[in-house]
């Protein structure tokens, strides 16, 4: 059974169409890349999958459960990063990935116990009792994190895990999420660096004004694209989203006139 | 005409391109802003509605004084109002009143514009600013009060011009300061609580003022000469020069005139280095972070939830709980629902001190009936727009799988228990020192009036939410749609009083009609039997509302990003 289960997933805002017919699989165990050009779906396809956007018409189902028809059995089953974070910042961190865990239904004394060895592989512990609000980009990041897995989900969804974070930071984050995978969570992750991605999941789709558009390993995606053996996510991630053939078609690289 | 402006801006040396560009920004965003929140527009509105009339008539006031009043009062009162006018565009920024929303300045400073364009711009912007608009009542009775000697208007529109100047610059420079201080967040969590509860506190601060005005006999206001003070500072220099240019002394009146636009200078001056220091990184003055909280005491906290009879909640319920205790400490403006729910209490004492002696006598039976209003208000001011209050962590809340009515039940408890603990410590010390049981009836029917305020609020809640940012600067932040803003005022409160009428009147008309005790407390114990079985029926009806339409209340609640 699929982790992860999108069918004609649509989302609407007044007349645009953010997200148009989205068929999408993740099996389980699998690091799953979803990429976009900004403003193509993906934020919206992710918080549609979770149960925070109705969708406008479509199902969205994790392991098989639709989320928009039992919210808790299928919240139960996943761990969220949401955009944004949507962290209480008047709460230190011990005390926020504490109450995520009460809410996921751990008794205290587990959840007091998960957020402690959380915090510490996070390098948190530190600065666990100050005041979220007065920590920096990367420390929230790492925060939420703590607060999506603390329940051990069988889905982890990510949005831009990687965005704000610096080099440090963000190799702990990559572990984590390495660590997770081993132990058989599905991984659906969006981000802008084509790089972290390329190295990190199974298979990539690419979505581009609410569409769809590529879905597979990077060789599948490499024979797609026809962007040869050695081409990189970034060359097939333009051609994909047509971004290549947008300047052939213009005549090269985009250019400014007054610095010609 | 738009050449005159730009030949006029280029004598002043500016640039006239620049500040049409300026202007023009700073016109399309005020646009926007009544576009993207018609809460601005209705604000506004109602801010008109209510203060118009007021400014209208003080305005009014002070034209009649400068008109009908014998020597010197014209000019003494000339100079309070130019002086008052002047403290409060210094001192409402530190209120969270916002007297300037020009462009950001900082923001313009990486941009080649000179000094004087970037100050010019600041000035000229405040014309589209609302709250500007209400010196110009002010302004036209001066003009009125000296209409009838032509040869005074030359002074008085340059002390005019020049107090104008001198209010903007001010207040821009105490905004750029109090930016700095809300740099630190503890300082700002302090100055919002502070000055909220200062501006809660007018009924006290009335009664001081009353009594300090009976104090003073006419005799003294006679001999006052307000001017001889105020002159030293800069709008009362003003006034001064009209005074005595009035009195035929044009060289003191001009040099009255320098002294104002001295400060002019300065004020702009020191603006300017403060802008800079403030956006070239050298300047925020935090306060030393305190020691960070033990985890052992955070542990505290949740085990003397349980031990105060919390137990039996279930976990995310009980974890809600201890959350949202918390939160109302933490969050500045949500401390401040707290603090007045502490301090309602008092009032209600000074109420009763300082109206008729008489009442001091019926003191159990006031207390008794106070109690609900008391009670009421606090529960209502803790649990309004609850689920836009979780902010930005609301998101967080909803992605879990606890039951919805479990969130609300903690919730719920929370507001309650926040409201309760103050008036009840009130109430048993009344209670005690009168031997009056009715005061303990009052306390039960206050419970029930609470229990039932947090009830209609939950429902409101899950269909009405709107956003709330508990990172802003301010009080308390404008939003959601009119349909929400008149379900929040008008149909939550009608609701509020016709629920909470069987938890209280038993109790009211115990009091009024003088009934036997025992049939007082056992309609109140009925009365509260009813408000806890409504705060439970509606914990279950919110909650399953809350589940279906979590999106749509997500969605109402979020801060725009």
């Amino acid at each position: 059974m699929p982790a992860v289960e999108a069918i004609q997933l649509t989302r609407t805002f007044g007349a645009k169409v953010a997200v148009d017919h989205l068929d999408l699989t993740v099996e389980e165990g699998e690091f799953y890349g979803f990429l976009g050009p900004n403003g193509a779906g993906k934020s919206t396809t992710i918080k549609m999958l979770v149960g925070l956007l109705r969708p406008t018409a479509g199902q969205a189902r994790i392991t098989g459960i639709d989320i928009w028809q039992e919210p808790q059995r299928a919240k139960q089953l996943i761990g969220v990063l949401p955009e944004g974070l949507a962290l209480y910042e008047r709460l230190t961190a011990r005390e926020f990935v504490r109450f995520v865990g009460a809410m996921y239904g751990l008794p205290t004394r587990d959840a007091a116990q998960r957020t402690d060895e959380l915090l510490a592989l996070m390098d948190l512990d530190a600065d666990a009792d100050k005041l979220i609000v007065d920590y920096s980009q990367g420390m929230r990041k790492k925060t939420a994190l703590a607060a999506a897995i603390i329940h051990t989900p069988r889905v982890i969804f990510l949005d831009e895990p990687f965005e704000g974070v610096d080099a440090i930071s963000g190799r702990a984050i990559r572990n984590v999420l390495q660590q997770l995978r081993l132990r058989g969570a599905t991984i659906f992750f969006s981000s802008h660096i084509l790089e972290v991605v390329e190295r990190l999941c199974t298979r990539i789709g690419v979505i581009a004004q609410g569409r769809l558009v590529a879905q597979g390993t990077m060789a599948e995606l490499r024979t797609l694209a026809q962007t040869g053996d050695h081409s990189t996510l970034e060359d097939i991630f333009l051609r994909t989203v047509g971004a290549d053939d947008e300047q052939r078609r213009e005549g090269g690289e985009r250019s400014l006139s007054w610095l010609a | 005409m738009a050449g005159v402006v730009d030949r006029t801006l280029t004598w002043l040396g500016l640039d006239a391109a620049r500040q049409r560009a300026l202007i023009g920004l700073r016109l399309r965003l005020l646009q926007r802003q009544f576009e993207r929140e018609p809460g601005r527009m209705v604000g506004f509105i109602v801010f008109l509605v209510i203060f118009g009339p007021l400014v209208l008539l003080l305005a009014a006031l002070s034209a009649f004084i400068y008109v009908a009043a014998p020597t010197p009062w014209p000019v003494q009162a000339l100079g309070i109002v130019l002086t008052g006018l002047w403290l409060a565009w210094g001192v409402l920024p530190l209120l969270a009143f916002r007297t300037n929303e020009g462009l950001d300045l900082a923001r313009l400073l990486v941009y080649p514009l000179s000094t004087r364009d970037l100050l010019a711009s600041a000035l000229l912007g405040t014309l589209f600013d609302g709250p500007s608009y209400v010196t110009l009542p002010f302004f036209v009775a001066i003009l009125i009060g000296w209409f009838d000697q032509p040869w005074l208007l030359p002074v008085a529109l340059v002390a005019i011009l020049l107090a104008y100047a001198l209010m903007m610059v001010t207040g821009q420079l105490v905004l750029t300061a109090s930016m700095g201080l809300l740099r630190s967040r503890r300082f700002r969590d302090l100055s919002i609580v502070l000055f909220s509860l200062l501006g809660s506190s007018c009924y006290l601060i009335n009664r001081l003022l009353e009594s300090l005005a009976r104090a003073t006999d006419a005799a003294t206001l006679r001999t006052l000469e307000p001017l001889l003070v105020l002159r030293w500072l800069p709008p009362g220099a003003c006034a001064q020069a009209l005074a005595l240019a009035e009195g035929g002394d044009w060289v003191g009146a001009g040099l009255w005139l320098g002294y104002a636009a001295a400060w002019l200078a300065l004020l702009l001056w020191a603006w300017w280095k403060l802008l800079l220091r403030m956006t070239t990184g050298a300047a925020t003055w935090s306060l030393p972070a305190p020691a960070a909280t033990s985890a052992r005491r955070q542990l505290h906290t949740s085990d003397a939830i349980g031990a105060i009879g919390f137990a039996w909640l279930p976990a995310p319920a009980r974890a809600m709980l201890v959350k949202e205790l918390k939160l109302t400490w933490r969050v500045p403006q949500r401390r401040i629902g707290l603090l007045q729910s502490v301090l309602a209490p008092f009032a209600l004492i000074v109420a009763i001190f300082f109206g008729e002696m008489e009442a001091l006598s019926r003191l159990p039976e006031w207390t008794a009936a106070g109690l609900p209003a008391i009670m009421l208000f606090a529960a209502w001011g803790l649990s309004t727009n609850m689920l836009g209050m979780e902010s930005r962590g609301l998101a967080t809340l909803l992605l879990t799988p606890a039951p919805r009515q479990q969130l609300l039940l903690g919730k719920g408890l929370a507001y309650a228990l926040m409201a309760l603990a103050p008036t009840m410590l009130y109430a048993a010390v009344l209670a005690a020192i009168t031997s009056s049981p009715l005061i303990l009836v009052g306390l039960l029917a206050g419970i029930g009036t609470a229990l039932v305020v947090v009830a209609v609020n939950m429902v409101a809640a899950v269909y009405y939410s709107y956003p709330f940012d508990e990172n802003s600067t301010v009080r308390q932040r404008s939003g959601g749609g009119w349909r929400t803003g008149i379900v929040q005022i008008v149909v939550v409160p009608l609701a509020m009083a016709a629920a909470a009428a069987p938890a209280t009147l038993p109790m009211l008309i115990g009091v009024w009609w003088k009934l036997p005790l025992v049939v007082t407390g056992i309609g109140t114990l009925a009365g509260l039997a009813y408000a806890t079985i409504l705060f439970g029926w509606t914990t279950h009806y919110a909650g399953a509302a809350l589940t279906a339409r979590e999106a749509e209340t997500l969605a109402a609640a979020s801060l725009t990003q």
